[in-house]
């Protein structure tokens, strides 16, 4: 008995995980569990259903290029497989990185204690290269097996494969670590959001354009008949290590020409990882202080700001449409945050560009060999899939960090909330709506050599400011005013974006029939009356959803 | 013991901090009194590591927080004023990994861990199971305190740090600190409550544009200064007189 009670005592104190061990583990929770404010365990299951989801989806998205194997050489197959997995995972994997690297009050958490900033990077890009590697074996689950058939595979291929993807998803992570960590350093803060907004938007607007382009590009030529490595492709990441898993596994193809590109995926990772981690993440802790810092790097702003704004809300045709006082200064809110706030940036542009690009695409995509009318047709129903755009734009405004602020509308003597609606939502039409509409429809009639895509947009240009009301009848909306948690809510955002399809493509649909049988002038005078009727309508069911006073 | 020798920081053309030099002895509480912009949070920042100095040094019991900031780090507790957190971890998980960095292992943590959660009256089901995003105010500053102390630090650094906490729990608190103090350990009370200062702290050493202005005991001070209170000492030093004849006159043009 004593023994044991010695044993017990005498036995050392247990040591704690190393610091990069806890940060590791850390960072992993925080990627899955999101800021999401709720009950720990509840939040589990979705979570884990959301990421089962995922790897789902990559593995359907995967069978794409694992049709392709068959009578392809190992080398080309693997490429292929490559330029699949770098595309989609490292693009997911960008989207997730700005989140991770750039969290505003992380410094105050962390920065005093015993861990260092580059303790804490390692720890990120570890994390971030582990999820891409977890949505890359996804992807390639398919192509793991159909790779085996290849001209030139032997059982090789799969450990072969298996490394090179490793490989490349640190290469991503790194990479994207790098870019990253590099805005950080050399930017300014308001520089930075801007950057890392139009980084993700571009990035989305790759990866849709990229899933367009992917079949067309195995379809060619130059890839099916593929006999040496010539210099341009050499500056194609997925080229390199596809080289990698070729020398390992097997292939038809001359493997003195693969040496070179084998090599470059090795020294680029290194690199791009020593580059990423040591050479410039020393510089990470003092990134993430300009962050938080209301005093830092950027030149101080010396102009005053809102002055144009101020400004041209009171001129026409802005100060005719804003008459309400608080309409106005809803507008002018609004519109400040679309272009000032980070995190609505953040979200809001990448969140929206898929709209903007996907109709444009599925238009692009037929090219010169779609017929006249089924151009037309397509137009039609692209237009007034704007009306998307504003759905989803007013559901982001719903949300935002600084939601507490809003307890200033419900202090205020406001007799209504529709007003503070009314100003958003006409701060959404006037600078994200129409402007687009604008854009696509003169970019259709620059394609196009004529004038109708002008006429075919009138019918959008109706529908999309009633259509804008929609928000306001889910119940009382204040711009900003709910945790950001909440636009992640999204069955009904879902269930209202089918709906919108639908509405688009039934007015769409009517005006070129229309169009076809020559009663385009009356469809339109109908439009109007009916976008009439609906907008008093609208606006009288508003009225009638109480001012609620502020939730707990 | 801190030590602060010339410690200088620069924002662009603007000076923050310049050539602060300053002793804080242990043993005491000493308050950091300034008003906005002079300089105290960039010093507490620099004097924690989380910012580099362009010139000068802090030195935490001796160890040069820049060049040894790791042993510095473990040697101090910092409540910083925005009192974030990780709103996805629940209280203990956040909690448990603060203690893991400082290289408690979970068996020791967790019970210093229910020793604060009892000295605080959180709720230990809250704090197992809610997400820190869905905490009160108040709650989340009694877990960053909680943080800030787990690792029993040598010097305690605190940015405002009854913000949000109830009367009971700040009275507990100063009750705490003073305990904390005759134990020996270093602390620093920044604050802009000034008679909270009054109250806890035996020294108080006020900053204005980025210099220590005066430091000493309240009443030490009050008597060099000609001021009846520290409220009065604190406008004399700080160049805002005549604040009761500017607030008349802003009341009067308000209301006419």
């Amino acid at each position: 008995m004593s023994t044991a009670a010695e044993s017990i005592t005498d036995s050392p104190p247990r040591r704690a995980p190393s610091p990069a061990k806890v940060l590791r583990s850390l960072f992993w929770t925080l990627l899955f569990r999101g800021r999401a404010a709720q009950q720990a365990g509840a939040q589990k299951t979705r979570r884990q259903m959301g990421l089962g989801l995922t790897m789902l989806i990559y593995a359907l998205v995967g069978l794409m290029p694992a049709l392709f194997a068959q009578n392809a050489d190992l080398f080309v197959f693997a490429c292929t497989l490559h330029g699949c997995t770098f595309m989609f995972a490292s693009l997911t994997l960008a989207s997730s990185a700005g989140t991770m690297l750039f969290m505003k009050e992380e410094a105050e958490i962390l920065l005093h204690r015993p861990v260092t900033p580059q303790q804490m990077l390692r720890a990120k890009c570890t994390v971030l290269a582990g999820f891409a590697f977890m949505l890359a074996l996804a992807l390639n689950l398919a192509g793991f097996v159909a790779g085996l058939g290849c001209k030139g595979a032997t059982w090789r291929f799969i450990p072969a494969h298996l490394f090179s993807t490793a490989l490349l998803m640190l290469f991503s992570a790194s990479s994207i670590v790098l870019v990253y960590n590099a805005c950080l350093k050399w930017f300014g803060r308001e520089r930075l959001d801007n950057i890392l907004t139009t980084l993700q938007s571009l990035l989305t607007i790759v990866m849709i354009m990229g899933g367009q382009i992917m079949p067309h590009v195995m379809q060619m030529d130059a890839f099916k008949h593929f006999d040496h490595v010539s210099g341009w492709m050499l500056a194609l990441p997925p080229l390199w290590f596809g080289a990698l898993d070729a020398l390992i596994s097997g292939t038809t193809f001359n493997p003195a020409s693969l040496w070179l590109p084998a090599a470059l995926a090795l020294l680029a990772t290194a690199i791009t990882s020593w580059l990423a981690l040591e050479k410039i993440g020393s510089a990470y802790g003092q990134g993430l202080m300009n962050l938080n810092e209301s005093a830092g790097t950027a030149k101080e702003r010396t102009r005053p700001r809102g002055v144009w704004l101020a400004a041209i809300v009171k001129l026409p045709p802005l100060s005719w449409w804003l008459r309400d006082p608080v309409e106005r200064e809803s507008f002018k809110l609004t519109t400040a945050y679309l272009l000032r706030d980070r995190e609505i940036k953040l979200r809001l542009y990448p969140g929206i560009m898929p709209m903007l690009i996907m109709p444009l695409a599925m238009l692009l995509s037929g090219g010169a060999g779609r017929a006249a009318e089924a151009s037309m047709m397509m137009q039609g129903f692209t237009t007034c899939f704007l009306c998307l755009v504003s759905l989803q734009a007013m559901m982001f405004l719903g949300c935002s960090e600084h939601w507490r602020a809003a307890a200033f509308f419900y202090v205020a003597p406001l007799r209504h909330w529709s007003p503070l609606f009314h100003g958003a939502r006409k701060a959404v039409l006037c600078w994200l709506s129409f402007p687009v509409l604008i854009l696509q429809t003169a970019l259709i009639c620059g394609l196009q050599r004529s004038w109708t895509p002008l006429a075919l947009s009138l019918p959008a240009l109706m529908f999309l400011p009633t259509f804008s009301l929609v928000t306001g009848l889910m119940g009382q909306w204040l711009p900003l005013s709910k945790p950001p948690e909440d636009v992640k809510n999204t069955t009904f955002g879902c269930l209202m974006m089918v709906a919108s399809m639908a509405a688009a493509g039934v007015i769409g649909g009517l005006a070129i029939w229309m169009w076809y049988v020559g009663h385009f002038g009356i469809f339109l005078a109908v439009e109007a009356l009916v976008m009439l009727g609906a907008t008093v309508l609208m606006k009288y069911l508003m009225r009638d959803t109480p001012w609620v006073a502020q939730p707990e | 013991m801190i030590s602060i020798q010339g410690l200088t920081k620069r924002f662009g053309a603007q000076t923050a901090v310049d050539h602060l030099s300053w002793e804080v002895p242990p043993g005491k509480i000493v308050g950091l009194l300034g008003p906005n912009g002079a300089g105290k949070t960039t010093t507490l920042k620099m004097v924690t590591g989380m910012l580099q100095p362009d010139a000068g040094r802090a030195l935490i019991c001796g160890v040069d927080v820049t060049t040894h900031p790791m042993e510095a780090k473990r040697l101090l507790g910092f409540v910083p004023d925005s009192g974030a957190v990780y709103e996805s971890l629940t209280g203990l998980e956040f909690l448990l990994m603060i203690g893991a960095l400082y290289g408690i292992h979970e068996d020791e943590a967790r019970p210093r861990i229910r020793q604060f959660l009892d000295f605080f009256e959180l709720d230990e089901q809250t704090l197992t199971t809610k997400l820190l995003g869905a905490y009160s105010k108040g709650m989340r500053r009694k877990v960053v305190i909680t943080a800030a102390l787990l690792h029993n630090p040598k010097v305690v650094l605190l940015d405002e740090p009854l913000d949000g906490l109830d009367a009971n729990a700040a009275v507990g608190f100063k009750a705490l600190l003073e305990t904390l103090a005759r134990e020996g350990k270093t602390i620093v009370y920044s604050s802009h409550v000034l008679d909270v200062v009054e109250r806890v702290c035996n020294r108080v050493a006020i900053m204005a544009q980025g210099r220590l202005q005066v430091e000493g005991s309240p009443q030490e001070l009050q008597h060099q200064h000609g001021a009846d209170t520290l409220e009065q000492l604190f406008t004399q030093l700080t160049g805002l007189s005549g604040l009761e004849a500017r607030a008349e006159t802003f009341a009067k043009n308000m209301l006419s």
